[in-house]
């Protein structure tokens, strides 16, 4: 009997009830095979059968999991396997053991394998494995096999035939079967055993794997009958997890009994899934669609609503958030609500929990005598295991960090130095249990420290998981395997089940879970939140190089693959997801999707195209804006390309957003759809301000136009539908920040025996070859080339992509695999660009590639502002080219600067015209009537003779300012970062507030207060580093009342009890005692100490991801901390940080570099410090320095040190303008004659401006 | 928790406290004791006899202990008696009910053997059978549910040491006293984790 039916229609029920009825009959339970998908199922199809069994014997049920059978199978007839296998040494059982040891096996397996054409080294075991499942799940033959290889021109197809095939041997020769060497087992076992059933029960007989169903096939003449439950829509585990859709009509030649309910919800279902197929958007009533703009407002505003729902009579157990993204973030924030919530998904390391991550330090203890260990891990051990008082935990860990940093001093000699009977008797235990096996230490270990209470459930559910780990290694390696290097490699054992078994899913919590795991164990809910719509996790795509999990399934039968087959086929496994987790809920669904993720990255969107709100026949419209003359032809746009040159304050991004808001509301071009938008900015911040811009005008869009920065789209390319695959890239691919960059070329440099100062020169010149495009041989300096291919094969074994790497890997694939060219332009039907004067020329070939079906490119931009080309891969003259040759929309009027300022700024570009030629374009700026200010005092031009006169005059100017304006702007724009310092630390000298504006790690509050604590952490008793740590604290409004405290540290040790008046003393001891969680599980407490409620707390996720990337390669808190300090006064590209919209409350002085000015406007500038050697606006004055001479060294066609020369100064000229154009109301120019260096009085020649022509005449 | 076995009915007479915390709150350490494994061998070798697989090669896997305690138990008379033998390591789940409360018990039989009309539950020890086979909680479990599953009071269990072939047999008594005990030590679990 076939019975189509879904997780609502108690389908279960009646698969026991015909078990029943069989057994009534006269059946004997002996010959009843049922089969259920997992764990869970079976043992609910258990309880259900003891439940509607009569009293009495029930018998030998033989209920199995997919996998169970073979497990079961194996053990049953394991003597058949025994006998026939050709090693000696026999078992009397068979090693039916974990991942761990058969991953340990394959690892040696493949040790001496190269692996051609196959790039990535570092997860090839793990992808090995992948392979081997689909294999296996899918009950491939050689045939089979080689079939794939040829249809996937797989290069090293051969080398992983000769690695799977030595491990099997390998396990063969163990005895070592993990559950899928064991499905492999049972595919040869039951072709030998006589079949003992007559009767099969099948539940989910829409996610059976072939290997399964190849069994049923193979008993089917023996089968009297056969019961099976099928969801046509079902097969939600098609893919990597191996499902097959089979035809059970076809199979047992009979037609299916229809049980599916005829409701509206099994409607909506239905629809869902056919719109998701047919890539339509659906709108259902019951679902809650919402969109938010950062992760954290997300989840917040889930958890509101979870309370909100709780209030109202919600039982926690109806309640349900799916995610893929459970990490731990989410978790912390979810952990807040008061009440229980489980997490049935995301996979951590077993010493993530501190009292786990504790007893295998002891265990690495108890086998090594010489060794050292983190302070941090000691105080762990000392208040988690040996439950030491506090205050001597911390005194104790310290004293043996001064010890071991002074002496190199072994933990334990140290220890024994201690007198403390716990500690003694810790030291006498290690001794004792020395000699013993791991897992007997193991065990004594646990019984003697660890309490068997509620609250520690999980370590002790975790430590049991590591038991059976060290015991499966005895039993299958004897005493083949060093102690400490198996516990190493267990303690980074990733248990990806959670909960460790299904059974223990409790029965009254709020259930987090990804949305396989919600269906796999039928968790029905009245309310379903999706959350992380937009994230491209949620579209699972499983092709990487070895493992296409597509190619790979059983019945694929074409003869080649390409990305439409993968778009289409995981669009079809995701209408399935979806349909089934709609019908996990009962009341109302919930879609929520942000537009960045945790780290501020873009969401490329995901699920959340499939849900549509209902129109309504009034759609909001974006607020009108009503252009000037100028701007008006930009609105006027129809098709076609475009160039809008737009002077510094002509309104270029509102008239931009007006353009993007027409085009939304469909008014220029028919059907088109907010994904057909590509916006390009050149910084994420301009991106992000334009997307909070759109959804502030249509709250309710869910679908963003694709607004992001070259790279972020480059990113899209290359990730969405797994297209790196194309580029024979797998999918572990990692895109490493600056400051892990840094770190390898800076190992590189010095590993090439040169100073770790050229770093530097490296960073940029290994960029600029990347670019370049040229070939390595080409290279005359050989210190490049060996420091560029240490590099290089550093980034390759680890599949390590650079930020150009990026850019350049994505233009590589859409000019070599038209099906990924054709996809994006058909989608990117207007492309918009601003900062067009900075777009390098790989950004404006892959935006011509891109553009290429439409042809609609639109290029914003100012040529007179291109001020990045000296130090970027900028290329202003691709844009000055495509202003030239196409319909050019100037936008020179500009209301932002008084009208002597705008004379100034064209007497600039006047001036250049002599000295620079090339610098502008001749578009002068003009005042919109009646707009603009018309102070005559607007240009202060002056000269002192020392420096100290100059900053005199500022303070007084800037305090004046601040008197007769308080409400007014004032900004000091400095030529280099050092500057921005010096005069913050000047200013507030003299009680003048400053905002730095400058993009170091240190700037974000979040990051400094982490940095604090940590640095606090990690030595209480170095004065120097106390007052550093308790100073930043004290920035905090909370502790405003405290700086008694720096006095106090002075005389007092911080812990004496004597600090307990302060608040800020117990605050941060309660750090110290909170310090046996991880440095990232810290980052978050103290985020939610500080930060809780406030937009700050959205930064925490992202300090908490700059120390776990530090954390992952330096392994110990204070290793990781000593690179926190170091990265801290770095510019920052490594973190996306959100910012509060700047606020002038305080009327703080803004001061920043004239780069980082572009796009600010101010009332008041002020330029100081404009010497020659700071700003050359005349070629006698331009230096070069040494990475820019170098740099020519590795191009083919290098510059002449004069046409360097010339594009710096072109460049100043610019730089200047950008400067003078930001003032609104009034512009200081100041310089010195001389200033102070080691207390010497130097002289120095003011610039250009100060001496002679048109430029000063009129305002000294 | 609604299903016992004979080694956690013994916990719970001994102490609900742990009891609880093995079976319910999963707080207890699972120990790999080696010791335990050659017990476990042994009962392997014997239900691989008993099912009629060559054990020829297993065989060489045993220590020199082991192979003598194994060829000394397979020259037991009961083993020559092959015709008699009905099933090893044969799991069971009775569902039985006392004051209207519902509580199934589960385990396995080593082996059973049918004489005529009679079932005997095999049940091999390692070393030492039970010093009071008759009050023995396992004696009482099984005898109860083989009752149940063979539809008969014509059944016996015998423990047989490995080491020393010291035998033991129980006779089949009284389902409801059998019943009564293994009842008596449920109750002692409280009401709210009889689920």
């Amino acid at each position: 009997m076939i019975f189509y039916s879904t997780i609502n229609s108690n389908k279960t029920d009646i698969l026991v009830e015909k078990f029943l009825q069989l057994v009534k009959s006269g059946a004997n339970t002996d010959e009843i095979l049922i089969l259920v998908q997992n764990g869970r199922k079976k043992k609910n199809f258990v309880e259900k059968i003891k439940k509607n069994s009569p009293l009495g014997n029930i018998g030998n049920l033989n209920v199995f999991s997919f996998f169970g059978l073979a497990r079961n199978f194996i053990e049953k007839n394991w003597v058949l396997v025994e006998n026939s296998i050709r090693y000696p040494n026999p078992c009397v059982f068979g090693h039916l053991c974990g991942l761990e040891a058969s991953q340990y096996i394959f690892k040696n397996c493949i040790k001496e394998i190269e692996f051609k054409g196959y790039n990535s080294k570092v997860n090839l075991l793990h992808q090995l494995l992948r392979r081997y499942s689909l294999i296996v799940q899918n009950a491939l033959s050689d045939n089979e096999i080689k079939i794939r290889e040829n249809i996937l021109h797989e290069s090293y197809c051969s080398e992983v035939r000769e690695a799977i095939k030595l491990y099997k041997l390998k396990t063969l020769e163990y005895r070592a079967f993990d559950y899928l060497r064991q499905v492999s087992i049972f595919e040869y076992l039951y072709k030998q055993v006589k079949n003992p059933y007559k009767y099969v029960i099948l539940d989910d007989g829409d996610e059976i794997t072939p290997a399964v169903f190849e069994y049923l096939k193979h008993i089917k003449k023996d089968v009297k009958e056969f019961f099976v439950a099928q969801d046509p829509c079902g097969s939600s585990r098609l893919g990597y997890l191996s499902a097959t859709h089979i035809d059970f009509e076809k199979f047992l030649n009979e037609k299916a009994i229809d049980l599916r309910e005829n409701g509206i919800k099994t409607q909506n279902a239905k629809n869902i899934f056919e719109n998701v197929k047919n890539k339509t958007p659906v709108s259902v009533e019951n679902i809650d669609i919402k969109g938010f703009v950062r992760r954290d407002e997300m989840i917040f505003q889930t958890i509101k609503q979870i309370e909100t729902l709780i209030k109202n009579g919600v039982k926690p157990n109806e309640i349900a958030v799916v995610t893929p993204l459970c990490d731990r973030y989410l978790r912390f924030c979810f952990n807040k609500i008061k009440q229980d919530v489980f997490f049935l998904s995301g996979s951590e390391k077993l010493n993530q929990n501190p009292h786990v991550g504790a007893i295998i330090e002891i265990l690495k203890l108890a086998n090594t005598d010489d060794c050292y260990l983190s302070a941090f891990i000691l105080k762990g051990i000392l208040l988690e295991i040996l439950k030491i008082n506090g205050d001597e935990a911390i005194e104790i860990s310290q004293n043996y960090a001064y010890k071991n940093q002074e002496y190199k001093t072994f933990v334990k000699e140290y220890l024994k130095t201690i007198k403390n009977p716990d500690i003694e008797d810790f030291l006498n235990f290690l001794e004792e249990i020395k000699n013993a096996s791991l897992s007997e230490q193991l065990y004594k270990i646990c019984t003697k420290y660890t309490q068997k209470d509620i609250e520690n459930q999980n370590a002790i559910l975790k430590l049991n998981k590591l038991a059976k780990q060290i015991a499966d290694f005895e039993d299958i390696f004897g005493s083949d395997f060093q102690k400490t290097t198996l516990i190493e490699q267990l303690e980074n054992t990733i248990i990806s089940e959670n909960p460790l078994s299904e059974d223990e899913i409790p029965d009254n919590s709020i259930i987090v879970a990804s949305a396989q795991k919600l269906i796999d164990s039928e968790i029905c809910v009245k309310h379903l939140f999706l959350l992380d719509c937009s994230n491209s996790d949620w579209i699972k795509q499983d092709i990487g190089m070895l493992y296409n999990s597509w190619v790979f399934q059983k019945n694929w039968n074409k003869n080649e693959f390409n990305s439409n087959d993968n778009i289409e086929l995981t669009l079809d496994r995701t209408a399935r997801i979806l349909y089934k987790l709609y019908l996990c809920q009962n009341e109302k669904m919930y879609v929520y999707s942000s537009i960045y993720d945790s780290l501020g990255m873009e969401n490329f969107g995901a699920i959340d195209k499939f849900f549509t709100i209902a129109q309504t026949n009034n759609p909001k419209k974006a607020t009108k804006i009503t252009p000037r003359d100028d701007q008006k032809p930009v609105l006027e746009y129809k098709s076609g390309k475009m160039a809008v040159s737009a002077v510094a304050g002509s309104g270029k991004t509102t008239i931009m957003l007006a353009l993007i808001f027409k085009l939304l509301e469909g008014e220029i071009i028919k059907n088109l759809k907010s994904e057909n938008i590509f916006v390009l900015t050149f910084m994420d911040s301009a991106a992000r301000n334009f997307k909070e811009r759109i959804k502030q005008n249509y709250p309710d869009m869910v679908e963003m136009p694709q607004i992001s920065t070259i790279h972020g789209l480059a990113l899209r390319i290359l990730k969405e539908n797994n297209n790196y695959t194309f580029l024979g890239l797998d999918n572990d691919f990692e895109i490493i920040d600056e400051n892990k960059r840094r770190e390898i070329i800076a190992n590189a440099t010095v590993n090439a025996g040169l100073d770790y100062s050229k770093t530097d020169l490296y960073e940029r010149a290994i960029s600029d070859f990347k670019n370049d495009g040229e070939n390595l041989k080409n290279i005359k300096s050989p210190s490049f080339k060996r420091i560029f291919s240490t590099y290089n094969s550093e980034m390759k074994e680890n599949n390590f992509l650079d930020y150009d790497d990026l850019l350049i890997f994505a233009l590589k694939l859409l000019k070599t695999n038209s099906d990924v060219l054709n996809y994006y332009q058909n989608l990117a039907r207007v492309i918009i660009e601003d900062e067009a004067q900075d777009s390098s020329p790989v950004q404006q070939e892959l935006l011509n590639l891109i553009g290429g079906k439409w042809g609609n490119i639109i290029r914003c931009g100012d040529v007179n502002q291109a001020i990045t080309a000296t130090f970027s891969n900028s290329d202003v003259k691709g844009f000055k080219k495509f202003i030239k040759e196409n319909y050019n929309v100037e936008m020179n009027k500009s209301q932002r600067c008084a009208i002597k300022i705008i004379d100034y700024a064209n007497k600039v570009i006047d001036r250049a015209s002599n000295l620079a030629p090339e610098a502008f374009l001749n578009i002068k700026m003009q005042p919109v009537e009646g707009k603009n200010a018309n102070n005559t005092d607007a240009i202060t031009l002056k000269l002192f003779e020392k420096s100290q006169d100059e900053k005199d005059f500022i303070i007084e100017q800037i305090r004046k300012i601040k008197k007769e304006y308080p409400e007014k702007s004032i900004a000091i724009l400095t030529r280099s970062n050092w500057q921005i310092g010096a005069f913050s630390e000047f200013l507030e000298s003299k009680n003048i507030k400053t905002q730095k504006n400058i993009d170091i790690l240190y700037n974000n509050p979040v990051f400094r207060t982490v940095l604090a604590v940590f640095n606090f952490i990690n030595d209480t008793k170095n004065k120097k580093n106390l007052v550093k740590s308790i100073e930043a604290m004290l920035e905090m409004p909370r502790y405003k009342d405290e700086r008694e405290i720096l006095n106090y540290i002075q005389d007092k040790d911080f812990l004496s009890q004597e600090g307990s008046k302060y608040s800020l003393w117990w605050d941060l001891k309660y750090f110290l005692l909170k310090s046996t969680l991880t440095p990232m599980e810290l980052v978050l407490e103290i985020g939610d100490f500080y930060y809780k409620n406030t937009l700050e707390f959205a930064n925490v996720s992202m300090v908490y991801s700059i120390v776990d990337k530090i954390y992952q390669t330096h392994k110990s808190f204070e290793q990781t901390l000593l690179r926190l300090n170091e990265i801290s006064n770095r510019i920052n590209k490594s973190a996306k940080f959100f910012s509060e919209e700047k606020t002038q409350e305080e009327n703080l002085v803004n001061i920043m570099t004239l780069h980082k000015s572009k796009g600010d406007e101010f009332d008041f500038v002020f330029i100081p410090e404009l010497s020659a050697d700071n700003l050359g606006l005349k070629i006698e004055d331009i230096k070069l320095k040494s990475n820019s001479e170098f740099i020519q060294t590795i191009k083919q066609n290098p510059k002449t040190s004069e046409t360097l020369k010339q594009e710096i100064l072109e460049e100043n000229y610019r730089l200047f303008y950008v400067g003078v154009t930001r003032a609104k109301l009034k512009l200081f120019l100041t310089c010195a004659r001389s200033f102070k260096m080691y207390n010497k009085e130097k002289t120095q020649e003011p610039c250009e401006i100060f001496t002679k022509g048109e430029l000063q005449n009129e305002h000294i | 928790m609604n299903t016992f076995s004979v080694n956690s009915l013994k916990l719970l007479d001994k102490s609900t406290e742990e009891f609880i915390n093995k079976y319910i709150l999963h707080l207890d350490f699972i120990s790999y004791n080696q010791n335990a494994k050659s017990g476990e061998r042994l009962h392997a070798m014997i239900s691989y006899y008993l099912k009629g697989f060559d054990i020829t090669k297993l065989a060489n896997s045993l220590n020199k202990d082991e192979k003598e305690i194994l060829e000394k138990s397979l020259s037991l008379d009961i083993f020559k008696e092959k015709e008699k033998f009905i099933k090893s390591e044969e799991t069971f789940l009775i569902k039985c009910c006392k004051d209207d409360l519902i509580f199934y018990l589960s385990g396995r039989f080593d082996a059973i053997f049918k004489d005529e009309e009679k079932y005997t539950i095999y049940d091999w020890k390692l070393k030492n059978i039970p010093q009071n086979p008759k009050d023995d909680l396992q004696s009482i479990v099984y005898l109860y549910c083989a009752s149940k599953i063979f539809n008969t009071k014509n059944i016996a269990i015998k423990y047989i040491s490995l080491q020393t072939n010291q035998t033991a047999q129980v006779d089949f008594k009284d389902e409801n006293i059998y019943l009564e005990s293994i009842f008596n030590i449920i109750k002692k679990l409280p009401n709210k984790y009889l689920v």
